[in-house]
């Protein structure tokens, strides 16, 4: 499978998103390429690469539903540098280092953002129960639009009456969205603890 | 400060898709206003919160590959059940056959014990003729009834036993002993109260001595005196005419078999 095949299945969801992800998940080659990269760091063990491969290949398909991933590099190696980024991760957590926003990203291919890096389990589930708080509709959405789709392909894949409609509802369900993790204390003492406000 | 104004340029601040001159411009403001660095984090958040269920479905999306993959191996070690279930039935039947042969060895073997041949070649007293009362208050008779018609040979052998010496019948007593312990499977009792009856010169004439001997015989067999049980075959075997030859015969033969 080229590389554009697997972008582009990856882009599609559902059971072609499933065959590229079964695709990379046997192949061989990414396998290999990660237990090389884990084996580099003294820190982790040798069993710790299974664990790191999967977060590696769910990192990789975000970055591509996302169109984060610029084709500057063949598949693979980006794919190698996210399960690299997701050792040095490991091997932080178990130093216990506190995350911090002006962690500089360790490979420069990587779109990776300082939230991104200080997001915690706790804040991740916070984050996670705001979006589920809305409207399918809303998420429906706000998903096609990370994903990079233009407003005319999201109100034709959501059968909006047009691109208009899909600005607005686009605008309300991200407001509507802010207001609610607004709404969490919680997540607003996590980012003041890390003066992110 | 009117925020909404800024959506498109936060946006785009976030997209990486703002002119160099623009970027520093807006960045320059940030860093001024912390209404605008608030509303910034908050969009970071909304797009990280739309990454997270984006992240979650492409999960359960690779969660169904590993799954799949993990049944693949089942079902790889499926193919091991397939086989296994043909060793099911397979199993079943040879268990089926190795049951019936362990019945088959079992009745074999137990068919060929000292006891069971025994009870094989039992040969069942003779009745005859009693040689009057004694003064004993059990009589032979009691004994005979208990034993021949009521079936019970506790109380037979019990009866027996107290028939005095000095009983004209203690000899026939003693034979019909043998026999009750003989069927009670006693051995040795039987041994001993057969042995006495064959030594004796005088017999009733009721009672065959070769019948005697043979019963005698098999309370040895029983009793686990082989050797001397196998002696007195070969005696019965010496004389094809005796009454006991072709018994013998039959006897010698389960005793020499692979089954013992």
């Amino acid at each position: 499978m080229k590389d554009d095949t697997i972008i582009a299945a990856m882009k599609a969801g559902g059971r072609e998103q499933e065959k590229a992800l079964s695709y990379i998940y046997h192949n061989e080659d990414y396998r290999k390429g990660v237990r090389y990269v884990v084996n580099n760091f003294r820190q982790l063990r040798s069993e710790d690469w299974e664990g790191i491969f999967h977060e590696g290949i769910v990192h990789l398909t975000k970055c591509l539903v996302m169109e984060k991933f610029r084709q500057e590099t063949s598949l693979k190696n980006y794919f190698l540098g996210i399960c690299r980024n997701k050792c040095r991760e490991m091997v932080r957590k178990d130093k216990k280092t506190p995350p911090t926003l002006d962690l500089p990203p360790e490979d420069p291919d990587q779109v990776k953002s300082p939230l991104e890096i200080m997001l915690g389990e706790e804040l991740k589930d916070m984050l996670r129960a705001a979006v589920k708080m809305m409207s399918k509709r809303c998420q429906e959405i706000l998903q096609l639009k990370a994903m990079s789709y233009s407003m005319k392909e999201i109100a034709e894949e959501l059968e909006l009456s047009g691109e208009r409609v899909a600005i607005t509802y686009n605008s309300r369900c991200k407001q509507q969205l802010k207001n609610k993790l607004q709404e969490n204390p919680n997540l607003l003492n996590i980012l003041r603890e890390y003066r992110w406000i | 400060m009117d925020l909404e104004q800024y959506q498109e340029t936060i946006e785009g601040y976030l997209e990486n898709s703002l002119p160099p001159d623009e970027r520093t411009l807006f960045e320059k403001e940030m860093a001024h206003n912390p209404d605008l660095k608030a509303e910034v984090m908050k969009h970071i958040l909304a797009n990280e919160a739309v990454g997270i269920l984006i992240e979650d479905k492409i999960r359960a999306n690779l969660e169904k590959v590993i799954a799949k993959d993990k049944a693949g191996q089942t079902i790889t070690k499926d193919k091991k059940p397939v086989v296994r279930k043909l060793f099911t039935p397979m199993r079943i039947a040879a268990g089926i056959v190795l049951l019936i042969t362990a019945v088959w060895v079992f009745s074999q073997f137990s068919g060929h014990s000292d006891n069971a041949l025994t009870a094989k070649f039992y040969q069942e007293a003779s009745t005859g003729t009693l040689l009057g009362a004694g003064s004993s208050d059990v009589t032979i008779e009691d004994g005979q009834t208990a034993m021949f018609k009521e079936k019970d040979l506790e109380k037979a052998i019990s009866i027996f036993s107290n028939i005095p010496e000095t009983d004209p019948n203690y000899l026939t007593a003693k034979y019909y002993l043998g026999h009750c312990l003989l069927q009670q499977n006693s051995y040795s009792e039987a041994a001993n109260a057969f042995g006495m009856v064959y030594v004796t010169m005088d017999l009733p004439q009721f009672i065959n001595r070769e019948e005697v001997n043979w019963n005698w015989m098999l309370a040895k067999l029983g009793a686990g005196a082989t050797e001397e049980a196998e002696n007195t075959i070969d005696q019965i075997l010496k004389n094809p005419e005796g009454a006991y030859f072709q018994k013998a015969k039959e006897l010698e033969k389960s005793l020499t078999s692979i089954w013992r």
